[in-house]
């Protein structure tokens, strides 16, 4: 994931410590589990195995099955097979060595692999590779490692949790009121571009403006540049995070259709700044 | 609020469907996440490296070893010297360098006007905070803003901890005055000299937010870590 974790529980709670501690060990837990960049890691195992049903953890079961459903829902403006194509477009050098991660080795993986491409064993706990394909859990694992967190949260009712800019906020703020979310200028760092009041719900921001073009169109392989910024508030972080992906993708009108398709809020900027948002989003004051 | 009622039921799904996900993550036990905590935990311990040899400046934060937050936390891997090893004040810094660092902080406490060491578990004082990095992209920004007052934070001493694939720093903040008196980096075992990312450090008093509880986009860079140990500072106040 390669994030900032900040946990922030309201009150003087007895045993919130323990329980942040808890909440931290998921995000270690998940990124251990779930990195492209280490090729020991359980998703890298994974990978490495066409063909074959292979038995995973709990945790790479559901974060697949999740994404799975997303890519299907949207109809692959989100999909995790797309860590191929991002390889071969250099996202695949490990930040500490400079290291080149799983771009060349193995058979040459065709162009056309989609997430119909993993089949899935429920009973099993099985997922099964049909051709060489990489599995990006990115959007999803670090929003499940938030509502990991959140649920180990649960009981102090009224907390924070910012993972690199990905949000849970439970209950309220030390005022006593919905939380105030501030949402990134896609171009000025350091401006806001939104606030919105926010209980109980996810924030998830997915933009190109943090390390350069990064989020590609699943079913063309290109970058996508109709939207700058796709804000995405829903129930839940992995929720949230993987439909940010997919507005971006979609693009303004359609983004918006799906996030109102699905029942959840956003906001989507474009290049010029135009804003379109779902009726129901709230703003801050 | 506000949505089509016919493709309700495809929303739940998925909503039910990501909360099912959690559901099975967890009961699929914790035993395991423990276990990854714990091994943490013994990597930063292996991982301790000499103290970098960057000048001392600044007042030391009044020896706080850092009070552990909790027992089996990461930040309670054994500290071998609570010396601070770079220190930076809030005078403006050479741009620019790449910092190879990644941090988090953990913020143990924000007791009363002096840093006299309130102990962690002290219930009646501050919402505890604490951040955790477990990765920095290597980008360093430079430019800031005019100083501009900071908000009042209660006085004490904040340590943080950081955590990433480059190494762990261990930060400390000392609020005086309800401002940043200092921010100094208490220990660096990271694989790169920690001078490398002292220019970072004055961004931790110029730079916050007060107007929101928190920022969804923001950045990943050494950068955003200062700013958010910033945020938890104010959360803290």
């Amino acid at each position: 994931m390669g994030t900032l974790v900040t946990i922030h529980v309201v009150g003087a709670a007895e045993g919130a410590d323990a329980a942040m501690d808890r909440a931290f060990g998921w995000f270690h837990e998940t990124e251990a589990r779930c990195t492209r960049f280490d090729e020991h890691s359980e998703l890298m195992q994974l990978t490495a195995q066409v063909g074959m049903a292979v038995p995973v953890s709990a945790m790479i079961f559901e974060a697949v099955r999740f994404a799975l459903m997303v890519a299907e829902e949207t109809t692959g403006a989100f999909d995790p097979t797309v860590g191929h194509r991002m390889e071969t477009r250099g996202f695949n050098r490990e930040h500490r060595t400079g290291k080149v991660v799983g771009a060349t080795e193995g058979p040459p993986r065709a162009e056309d692999v989609s997430y119909r491409d993993v089949e899935l064993d429920a009973e099993r706990g099985t997922i099964l590779l049909r051709r060489p394909l990489r599995l990006d859990l990115g959007a999803v694992a670090k929003g499940l490692a938030i509502d990991m967190a959140a649920r180990e949260l649960e009981p102090f009712h009224d907390f924070a949790i910012d993972a690199g800019g990905d949000l849970y906020l439970g209950g309220v703020n030390e005022q006593g009121a919905p939380w105030i979310v501030g949402i990134r200028h896609p171009f000025h760092e350091r401006d806001l571009i939104a606030s919105l009041r926010v209980s109980n719900q996810a924030v998830c921001t997915s933009g190109n403006y943090e390390r350069g073009q990064h989020i590609l169109d699943p079913r063309t392989g290109a970058g996508t540049d109709a939207v700058a910024s796709a804000t995405v508030v829903a129930p839940g972080a992995m929720l949230a995070d993987a439909l940010a992906t997919a507005a971006f993708v979609l693009g303004p009108q359609e983004g918006i259709r799906l996030l109102n398709r699905l029942g959840v809020e956003g906001l989507l900027v474009t290049p010029d700044l135009e804003r379109h948002e779902t009726r129901g989003l709230v703003h801050a004051a | 609020m506000s949505q089509g009622g016919s493709n309700k039921k495809v929303a739940n799904s998925l909503v039910t469907a990501s909360f099912g996900a959690v559901i099975a993550v967890y009961s699929a036990g914790y035993v395991r996440t423990q276990a990854a905590a714990e091994r943490f935990a013994s990597q930063i311990a292996e991982r301790r490296v000499p103290e970098p040899n960057v000048p001392d400046t600044a007042a030391p934060p009044s020896e706080t070893p850092s009070a552990p937050s909790s027992a089996n936390s990461p930040d309670t891997a054994p500290r071998a010297t609570s010396k601070p090893g770079v220190v930076a004040s809030n005078e403006p810094q050479p741009a620019a360098t790449t910092s190879p660092v990644a941090a988090s902080a953990t913020v143990i406490e924000a007791p009363a006007p002096s840093p006299t060491q309130a102990p962690v578990t002290n219930p009646a004082i501050a919402s505890p905070a604490v951040n955790q990095v477990v990765d920095l992209a290597p980008v360093v920004e430079t430019k800031q803003e005019a100083a501009t007052p900071a908000p009042k934070w209660k006085d004490g001493t904040y340590t943080g901890w950081g955590y990433s694939r480059h190494g762990d720093i261990e930060a400390e903040v000392v609020i005086q005055g309800g401002r940043i008196a200092s921010a100094v980096i208490s220990q660096c075992l990271t694989r790169y000299s920690c001078s490398v990312i002292d220019v970072l450090i004055p961004q931790v008093a110029k730079r916050q937010s007060p107007d929101v509880d928190n920022v969804s986009g923001a950045t990943q860079s050494a950068d955003a870590f200062y700013g958010a140990v910033v945020q938890a500072l104010a959360k803290a106040k």
